[in-house]
């Protein structure tokens, strides 16, 4: 798996267990519901984390679209403003990881999901993203 | 001696949430076991079908489409008020883990 595709899959998932959650609590707020799902705190506070990783990704992208909109075309043939990709792949390092920390949370509280298990797929998640932007940098950076 | 929950428990009020509710006083994860009894049929059902239709069935998917029916009827029964908080927290978490592996897994 590339790390684009990681990116885009972690971004989709990202809304789609968000829009469920948003669903459900405004189903449950509509309907006077006695216990709703926010009054437990792990999944509220998921659910505002998952809100604002979101809302964050949206304005951390603009600046790297606007650094990269910034760059002038006065460079010598050949050489590559390398700074434009790698304020993107930064952007999507941290985007990967925090989403993933949010949402491993609270199937390690409820299901009892056992450290090691989540500390070996963040690894194996971490290990991608590195290789993948260390790809994508090689096609960019000269030799 | 003990003394079990029975239907002279309900009062008059109670109305179909507190007859649906009655055995959670006696075994508080009962729902969980008629839902995820009604989960395995429509998980199986719709593997099947596909298999049957397409040749080839996707188990992971099938699982995570019955998943979200799972949740709607979940949901459905907090506003009824069967389910319980606890209730509805496992299955908003198990539903989201296999939700999850879909998106990594499930699509070529």
């Amino acid at each position: 798996m590339d790390v684009k595709r990681l990116f885009i899959n972690m971004g989709i998932l990202g809304l789609c267990i968000f829009s469920i959650m948003a669903f459900i609590i405004t189903t449950q707020t509509d309907s006077n519901v006695a216990t709703p799902i926010t009054n437990n705190t792990l999944i509220s506070s998921t659910y505002r984390d998952i809100n604002s990783s979101l809302l964050s990704a949206q304005s951390q992208t603009q600046g790297a679209s606007n650094t990269f909109s910034n760059v002038t075309p006065t460079q010598a043939y050949g050489e590559l403003e390398v700074t434009s990709i790698i304020s993107p792949t930064k952007i999507v390092r941290t985007i990967i990881v925090g989403l993933w920390n949010i949402y491993i949370k609270v199937p390690m509280v409820v299901l009892g999901v056992s450290p090691v298990v989540a500390g070996l797929i963040s690894s194996i998640i971490i290990i991608l993203v590195i290789i993948g932007i260390w790809a994508i940098w090689k096609g960019v950076i000269p030799q | 001696m003990v003394r079990f929950t029975d239907l002279s428990n309900l009062t008059d009020t109670a109305g179909i949430g507190g007859l649906l509710s009655l055995p959670n006083t006696a075994y508080p994860y009962f729902w969980i076991w008629i839902l995820g009894g009604i989960w395995i049929i429509i998980f199986l059902s719709l593997y099947f079908k596909e298999k049957e239709r397409i040749g080839r069935g996707n188990l992971i998917s099938s699982m995570a489409v019955s998943c979200l029916a799972i949740l709607m009827l979940s949901l459905i029964g907090t506003i009824v008020g069967f389910i319980t908080l606890e209730i509805m927290i496992y299955i908003l978490v198990f539903s989201a883990l296999i939700i999850g592996i879909w998106f990594f897994v499930g699509r070529e």
